[in-house]
């Protein structure tokens, strides 16, 4: 075989083990095993992404896992891929809002904890030299929830469950400096205006009046945001 | 057979978060902690910052588990150059991989699969090892997998295939005990004849692992203590090569850590047998 014929041939193999389709010539039944192998890895690596979201659905979990192997085809080998993978496919399901925001929680966490180039100090050539400006910390994700839930994160128990609430709140899923230990914070409506408002670098003046530059040092201190003199 | 006087192999483990700041408290018991490459380059902050500090502690061996050095297409460069960092913050003497496939362009289904067995499969392996070997500038030792199903256009046996592949591409064998004997229950043939016929000094590591029985079939699943059989076996190995390390995997179900230092000191206990 030359080489296109054996991507060809790998490509075949890979489909029949992540899909239902036999190859010709070798057992059903050696194919089937590694199948499952392959399926127990993939929900393994679900799991270990979201555990409390897994959790919280319970007995649903073995169906809904089985049905998300079948209907998204392996991409990456990363456990984060996967479970993007699973939010999405939990989104597209129509699972319960509450689980939805469980889910993007746990992401936006497992995000926070990976090492990444954003974690560099942003490039600020759209600002003036010279010039205060600030931005909301990388990573940081914002979410409004219909259920509180940072229940689900207090102490090592996932076992939680959290109740609607009678009004959404808003959340900052941030990492608190310095040790970069993932947390849950709840916002004023005002404050999430404010802090979406500031995914890119803005000129500090531009943004603030004097009272609210108190504010904003109080924010930096609280890991929300980055404040940095612009290069000149 | 080889002698007493030659060098003893050093006994390790294989590094797994979830289980390590348990295990690093008894790192006396162990001469060397394998690292998986992967590990690190999409670790969190929480595992690098594990694996530095194990580096100060303990020597190091690499190796990788998703260049999937068999697939037609050749590997990802700015992949292997995240791995040469990984290989210089650890100090690491070689780097080892499966002589196997895991993805293709379209899909990553993150399972060892075995490749054909053909002459073009050997070139092609040989092409990608030549890449490999330009960005990571460090031997390179490759780990024969356990497998389940036979192609059939295969054209030669797994040792043909996996001795000639190793001889022409320059590398040493990372022999995984388990997989050995878990193929060779698999697929009906002589494990300890096979470890006889290993061309003298070719095995630089070797793994030992549990494996388990589903429905009938052997499986390399790293879940439980090491068997016996696979411990005879490395016993065998030892009469004939002198791997530089051996290393405990064990990554699932590790209800409690006392199992896997039960497992190092059996596999102690077996390099001294096989010393005296």
């Amino acid at each position: 075989m030359r080489r296109d014929e054996l991507l060809a041939f790998q490509e075949h193999v890979i489909h029949a083990l992540s899909g239902e389709n036999p190859i010709a010539g070798i057992d059903p039944g050696r194919l089937e095993l590694v199948r499952d192998l392959a399926k127990a890895k993939r929900i393994a690596k679900v799991e270990s992404v979201l555990p409390r979201t897994c959790n919280a659905l319970g007995g649903e979990f073995s169906r809904l896992s089985n049905d998300f192997v079948q209907a998204t085809p392996p991409r990456s080998f990363r456990s984060r891929a996967d479970g993007l993978a699973f939010y999405r496919f939990l989104a597209r399901r129509g699972a319960a809002p509450g689980i939805l925001e469980l889910a993007y929680c746990e992401l936006a966490i497992t995000a926070l904890r990976t090492p990444s180039s954003r974690e560099q100090p942003g490039f600020l050539s759209s600002v003036d030299g010279g010039t205060i400006a600030i931005r909301r910390a990388p990573g940081v994700r914002l979410r409004t929830c219909q259920y509180d839930v940072r229940e689900f994160f207090e102490g090592d128990a996932i076992e939680r469950r959290a109740a609607a609430l009678p009004s959404p709140i808003h959340l900052a899923i941030l990492a608190d400096p310095p040790v970069s230990t993932p947390r849950i914070t709840q916002l004023s409506p005002g404050l999430l205006d404010f802090l979406r408002g500031l995914r890119a670098w803005r000129v500090l003046s531009e943004v603030m009046d004097e009272e609210a530059m108190r504010l904003l040092h109080h924010l930096e201190q609280q890991g929300l945001l980055e404040i940095a003199l612009a290069r000149e | 057979m080889l002698s007493h006087l030659d060098a003893r192999p050093r006994v390790g483990i294989g590094f797994r978060a979830e289980v390590f700041e348990a295990v690093a408290e008894r790192l006396d018991l162990v001469d060397v902690v394998e690292v998986t490459a992967e590990h690190y380059i999409f670790g969190n902050r929480r595992v690098r910052a594990l694996i530095e500090r194990l580096r100060k502690r303990v020597p190091i061996v690499a190796h990788g588990v998703t260049l999937s050095l068999g697939t037609a297409t050749a590997p990802d460069r700015s992949f292997l150059r995240e791995v040469a960092r990984f290989l210089r913050v650890v100090g690491a003497p070689w780097y080892s991989e499966h002589l196997a496939f895991t993805k293709t362009p379209s899909r990553d289904l993150s399972q060892l699969l075995p490749l054909v067995r053909t002459e073009e499969m050997i070139e092609l392996v040989l092409e990608n090892l030549a890449i490999v070997r330009e960005e990571l500038r460090i031997p390179i030792v490759l780990e024969n997998v356990a497998y389940y199903f036979e192609y059939p256009g295969s054209s030669m046996s797994e040792f043909d295939f996996l001795i000639r592949t190793l001889t022409r591409g320059d590398c040493a064998l990372l022999l995984d005990v388990e997989n050995l004997r878990i193929n060779a229950t698999n697929h009906g043939y002589d494990a300890q004849a096979a470890v006889r016929d290993l061309p003298t000094g070719i095995v630089r590591a070797a793994h030992v692992a549990g494996g388990t029985l589903l429905n009938g079939v052997h499986v390399d699943s790293h879940d439980r203590p090491v068997s016996d059989d696979t411990l005879a076996l490395l016993k065998d190995l030892l009469q004939w090569q002198r791997p530089e390390c051996i290393i405990l995997e064990r990554d699932q179900q590790v209800r409690d850590v006392s199992e896997i230092l039960d497992d190092v000191r059996r596999i102690r206990d077996v390099v001294e047998q096989a010393q005296s």
